[in-house]
C-alpha cells in the first residue's frame, strides 16, 4: 500500500518523460536528413516511432499505477462517470484539427481550378472512378460506423467480448481501406499520372495523400488500443481511448466523403472566386 | 529507528528534472526561459539591421545578409517568442486556477516544449552553418521558390516554422482539454478567471488556424524538392493561395500574441488598482468578439493584390468592427481604474504600459483597414510602426508583466521592485523612440526590409537605432534582476502581493462583485 501511495506522488506530480524529447530530436533529424541525405531519410524516421513506442509504455505504466490509486481512495471499483475522461475532449480536439485539414485542401484544389463548375480535370484519373473508389468509400463509412459501435460498447461494458469484435471490425475494414488506397497510387503513378510539374495534379495528390497519411495514423492507433484489449490490458469500464480513436475514424470518414465528392465525383463546386 | 529507505532522502534537482518532466509548471518555466531567449536572439539581429540603417547606404553589411537578418528576426520574434510564450504562462497557472495538479497531457505538454526548442534550433543551426532564410518571416512566393532561392535556409525555415507550429497546435488541444474537462464541477465557464478563459479562446484560435499554415508550409516544402507545382508562378491564383492560407493563420497568430496579454493585464487590473473589476463579462464579451471576428480579417494584408474588390471591402469591415470589441476590452480596464486606489507595482505599471501602447497600435491599424489608405501605406514603416506597437506592446509587455506578476507563484521568489521600475521605464522610452518615428518613415514613402534609403530619412532612422539600443539595455537589466534574484532572493509565498480573495489567475467574476467570493478548490 505505502509504494503505490508513493508512486502515486511520483506519478501525478512528477515523473521523469524521455519519449517527447526522442519525438522531436527524430523530427529536427528527419528535417534536417530529408533535405541533405533524402535517402536515409527513414533513420530519424525511427527515431520518432522509437519515441512514441517510449511514450506509449510510460503512459501505459502511469495508467496502470493511477487507476490503482483511484480504486484506493475510492474504496470500490469505479463507475464510469467517475473515471476521469479528458481523454474525450482530447480526441475531440485532434478530430476537429483533422476537419480544418481538408478544408484547406479544398481550397488547395480550388486554387488550381478544379471546383469551378466545369473545370478541366487532369487526364488519366478515370482510375479512380468506378468500383475502385465505391468500395473504398464503402470500406471507409463500414469502419467508422465499427468504431462508434465500439465506443457504445466500450461505455456499457467496458471489458467485453463485443468491444474486441467491434473494433477488430473496424481495423480489419480499415486495413483494407489503406490497401486500396495504396493500389490506387501504384495504378496512377504506373499511368504515368504524378504531379511533378502540374498544379492540377498537385493538388489532387494533396487531397488524397492527406487523407491516407490520417488513415494509416488512425489504423495505427486502432491496432494498438484493439492490441490492448485483446491482451487485457484495459481496465474495466475504461471507454476513454476507444473514443479517442472513434473520433478519429469518424472524422476520417467525414473528410473521405468531401474527398469523394470532389476528387472522385468531381460534384463538390465552389460558384464564386475571390482570388 | 529513522527510515534508511532512500526515497525518504530529498534528491538534488538535476536539470533534466526541468527538461524531462511530467510537472507542468517546470515544463513552463523552461518555456518561459526557452521563448525569452529566442526574443534575444530576435533582438540581436535588429540591433544588427539596425546598426545597417543608423546611415543610408552600406554600412556594416550588404543587403544579402540584410535580408537574411530581417527573416530570421521577424521568424524569432513572431514564431518563436510572441505565438507561444503564453503558453508557457499558462502551463503554470492554468492548472493552479481549475485547482488541479497538472495539465490534461503533461507528455503533450513537454513534447510542445520540445517542438519549440528544435525547431528554434533549426534555425539557429542553419544561421551557423550559412544556411539562413531570406524571404522575410512571411516567406511569399515565388520568392521562396528553388529556382529563386536556393540552398537549405528556406527548407530549415519551412522545417522551424512547422514544428513550432505543430507544437502550438498540439498545446492547443491539450489545454482545451484541461480547461473543458478539468476544472472543478462548481466553475462554471462564467465563474473561471479572465486568464484561463484567455487561454481557451487562444486555444480555439489555433486548433482552427495552424492546420492552413502547416499545409501552407508541407506544400511549399514539397515543391522546393519534390518538383510538385502546389505554387505555379505561372498562375496568379496559385502564387495568392501561399498568401491566402498563410495569413489565415497569421492574422488569428496576432490575436494569439494578444488575447493572453488581455487576460493578463485584467488580472494585474484586479489586484492593483484597490477596486473591483468593472465588469467580468464585458471582458470576456469582448475578447469572445476578438476571437470570432479574427477569422474574417485575413485578406486586409492582401489588399494590394489582385483579390476580389468584394473581399477587400469584407475585410476592411471586419477590420472595423474587430476594433470595436477590443476598444470594450480596453475601455472596461479604464472603467476599472477610476477612482482607484492604484498601487503602482511594476507589474501594474508594464499593464498600465500596455493598455497605452495597445491604444496607439490599435489606433494606427485602423488606419491601414481602410482600403485605399491601406495602397498608400502597405508595406512601409507605417505597417512595421503599427505591428510594433501592437506586438511589442501588448506581447512583449504583458510577458514582462505577467513575470513579474507570477514569479513568486512559480520560483517562490520575488524580483527587485526598483531595478523592475527601472526596467519598465527605460523599456517604455525606448520602445517610444524605436517605433514612433517609424510612422513619419511610413508617411514619407520609406518601404520596410530595404537596406538603403534616401538620406533625407536619416534623423528618424537614427533615432529609431537609438531606440533600439535603449531596449537592449532595458532587457540587460532585466536579466540581471533576474539572476540576482535567482541567486540571492529569498524565498516568499503566494500572497506577497498582498492578501487576496482570488485565485492566483486573478480576475474571476467575484473581482466584479463587491462581495468576496470562495477560492477555487486547490488554489
Amino acid at each position: 500500500m505505502a509504494s503505490i501511495h508513493i508512486q502515486a506522488e511520483e506519478v501525478e506530480k512528477d515523473a521523469r518523460t524521455f519519449a517527447p524529447a526522442v519525438v522531436a530530436v527524430g523530427l529536427v533529424l528527419f528535417s534536417v536528413v530529408v533535405t541533405v541525405w533524402p535517402r536515409w531519410s527513414w533513420l530519424p524516421i525511427l527515431v520518432v516511432l522509437a519515441g512514441l513506442a517510449l511514450w506509449a509504455r510510460e503512459s501505459i505504466a502511469r495508467r496502470v499505477v493511477v487507476r490503482r490509486i483511484e480504486e484506493v481512495h475510492a474504496g470500490h471499483e469505479l463507475a464510469p462517470w467517475e473515471v476521469p475522461t479528458v481523454w474525450w475532449f482530447g480526441g475531440a480536439g485532434f478530430a476537429f484539427a483533422q476537419l480544418v485539414f481538408y478544408l484547406v485542401a479544398l481550397r488547395v484544389l480550388h486554387a488550381h481550378g478544379l471546383l469551378e463548375a466545369g473545370a478541366a480535370w487532369p487526364e488519366g484519373l478515370g482510375i479512380l472512378r468506378g468500383l475502385h473508389g465505391i468500395s473504398m468509400t464503402v470500406l471507409m463509412l463500414a469502419s467508422a460506423a465499427a468504431a462508434a459501435w465500439a465506443v457504445r460498447d466500450a461505455r456499457s461494458d467496458g471489458r467485453g467480448a463485443r468491444v474486441r469484435i467491434a473494433m477488430g471490425i473496424a481495423l480489419a475494414l480499415g486495413l483494407a481501406f489503406l490497401a486500396l488506397s495504396a493500389l490506387q497510387f501504384v495504378r496512377l503513378a504506373g499511368a504515368g499520372v504524378v504531379p511533378a510539374g502540374d498544379g492540377r495534379l498537385s493538388a489532387v495528390y494533396w487531397a488524397l495523400g492527406l487523407h491516407a497519411f490520417f488513415a494509416t495514423a488512425g489504423v495505427a492507433a486502432l491496432a494498438f488500443v484493439f492490441a490492448r484489449h485483446l491482451a487485457g490490458h484495459v481496465p474495466p469500464q475504461r471507454a476513454g481511448p476507444v473514443a479517442v480513436v472513434a473520433a478519429w475514424w469518424i472524422t476520417l470518414s467525414v473528410g473521405w466523403i468531401l474527398v469523394y465528392l470532389t476528387v472522385y465525383l468531381h460534384a463538390l463546386v465552389f460558384p464564386f472566386e475571390i482570388v | 529507528m529513522p527510515s534508511r529507505d532512500r526515497r525518504d532522502v530529498p534528491r538534488r534537482e538535476a536539470i533534466a528534472d526541468w527538461l524531462f518532466t511530467t510537472n507542468s509548471t517546470r515544463t513552463g518555466v523552461v518555456w518561459l526561459a526557452a521563448t525569452f531567449l529566442f526574443f534575444v536572439f530576435g533582438g540581436y539581429y535588429a540591433l544588427q539591421m539596425r546598426g545597417e540603417l543608423i546611415a543610408p547606404g552600406e554600412t556594416i553589411m550588404g543587403p544579402d545578409r540584410y535580408a537574411q537578418l530581417f527573416s530570421l528576426h521577424g521568424t524569432f520574434m513572431a514564431f518563436f517568442f510572441a505565438v507561444p510564450v503564453f503558453f508557457g504562462f499558462a502551463s503554470i497557472v492554468v492548472p493552479r486556477a481549475l485547482g488541479v495538479t497538472n495539465v490534461a497531457f503533461p507528455r503533450l505538454n513537454s513534447l510542445d516544449l520540445w517542438l519549440i526548442l528544435v525547431g528554434a534550433l533549426t534555425l539557429e543551426v542553419g544561421y551557423f552553418l550559412g544556411q539562413r532564410p531570406e524571404a522575410g518571416w512571411t516567406s511569399y512566393v515565388p520568392l521562396s521558390l528553388e529556382p529563386y532561392l536556393q540552398g537549405l535556409g528556406e527548407d530549415w525555415w519551412v522545417w522551424g516554422i512547422f514544428m513550432e507550429t505543430f507544437g502550438t497546435l498540439l498545446a492547443s488541444i491539450n489545454f482545451i482539454a484541461t480547461i473543458l474537462h478539468k476544472r472543478p464541477p462548481t466553475m462554471l465557464l462564467r465563474r473561471m478567471p479572465i486568464f484561463v478563459w484567455s487561454m481557451l479562446l487562444t486555444s480555439i484560435l489555433v486548433i482552427v488556424a495552424a492546420p492552413f499554415l502547416l499545409t501552407a508550409l508541407s506544400l511549399l516544402f514539397l515543391d522546393r524538392n519534390f518538383g510538385t507545382a502546389f505554387y505555379d508562378p505561372t498562375s496568379l491564383r496559385a502564387v495568392l493561395m501561399w498568401q491566402d492560407l498563410f495569413w489565415f493563420y497569421s492574422h488569428p497568430a496576432t490575436y494569439v500574441m494578444l488575447l493572453p496579454a488581455f487576460g493578463i493585464v485584467s488580472a494585474i487590473l484586479a489586484r492593483f488598482s484597490g477596486r473591483p473589476l468593472f465588469s467580468y463579462g464585458l471582458i470576456v464579451l469582448g475578447s469572445v468578439g476578438v476571437t470570432l471576428f479574427s477569422f474574417f480579417l485575413w485578406w486586409h494584408h492582401m489588399f494590394t493584390t489582385t483579390i476580389d474588390m468584394r473581399a477587400q471591402a469584407f475585410a476592411s469591415f471586419n477590420t472595423m468592427a474587430v476594433s470595436v470589441f477590443s476598444g470594450i476590452v480596453v475601455f472596461t480596464w479604464l472603467a476599472s481604474l477610476w477612482r482607484g486606489r492604484i498601487r503602482f507595482t511594476t507589474p501594474m505599471l508594464f499593464a498600465l504600459g500596455i493598455i497605452l501602447m495597445f491604444t496607439v497600435g490599435g489606433a494606427n491599424g485602423v488606419f491601414m483597414g481602410y482600403v485605399p489608405l491601406d495602397w498608400y501605406l502597405h508595406d512601409t514603416y507605417w505597417l512595421v510602426a503599427h505591428f510594433h506597437y501592437i506586438i511589442f506592446g501588448s506581447t512583449v509587455l504583458g510577458t514582462l508583466a505577467a513575470i513579474y506578476y507570477w514569479f513568486p507563484l512559480a520560483l517562490h521568489r520575488q524580483l527587485d521592485e526598483r531595478l523592475g521600475k527601472w526596467h519598465f521605464w527605460l523599456t517604455i522610452v525606448g520602445m517610444n523612440l524605436a517605433f514612433f518615428p517609424m510612422h513619419f518613415l511610413g508617411m514619407d514613402g520609406m518601404r520596410r526590409r530595404v537596406w538603403d534609403y534616401d538620406p533625407s530619412l536619416t534623423g528618424w532612422n537614427v533615432v529609431i537605432t537609438v531606440g533600439a539600443f535603449v531596449i537592449a539595455a532595458a532587457t540587460l537589466l532585466f536579466l540581471a534582476n533576474i539572476a540576482l534574484t535567482l541567486w540571492r532572493g529569498q524565498h516568499v509565498g503566494d500572497e506577497v502581493w498582498g492578501p487576496t480573495t482570488i485565485g492566483p489567475a486573478g480576475a474571476t467574476p467575484a473581482d466584479a462583485e463587491p462581495e468576496a467570493s470562495e477560492r477555487p478548490e486547490g488554489a
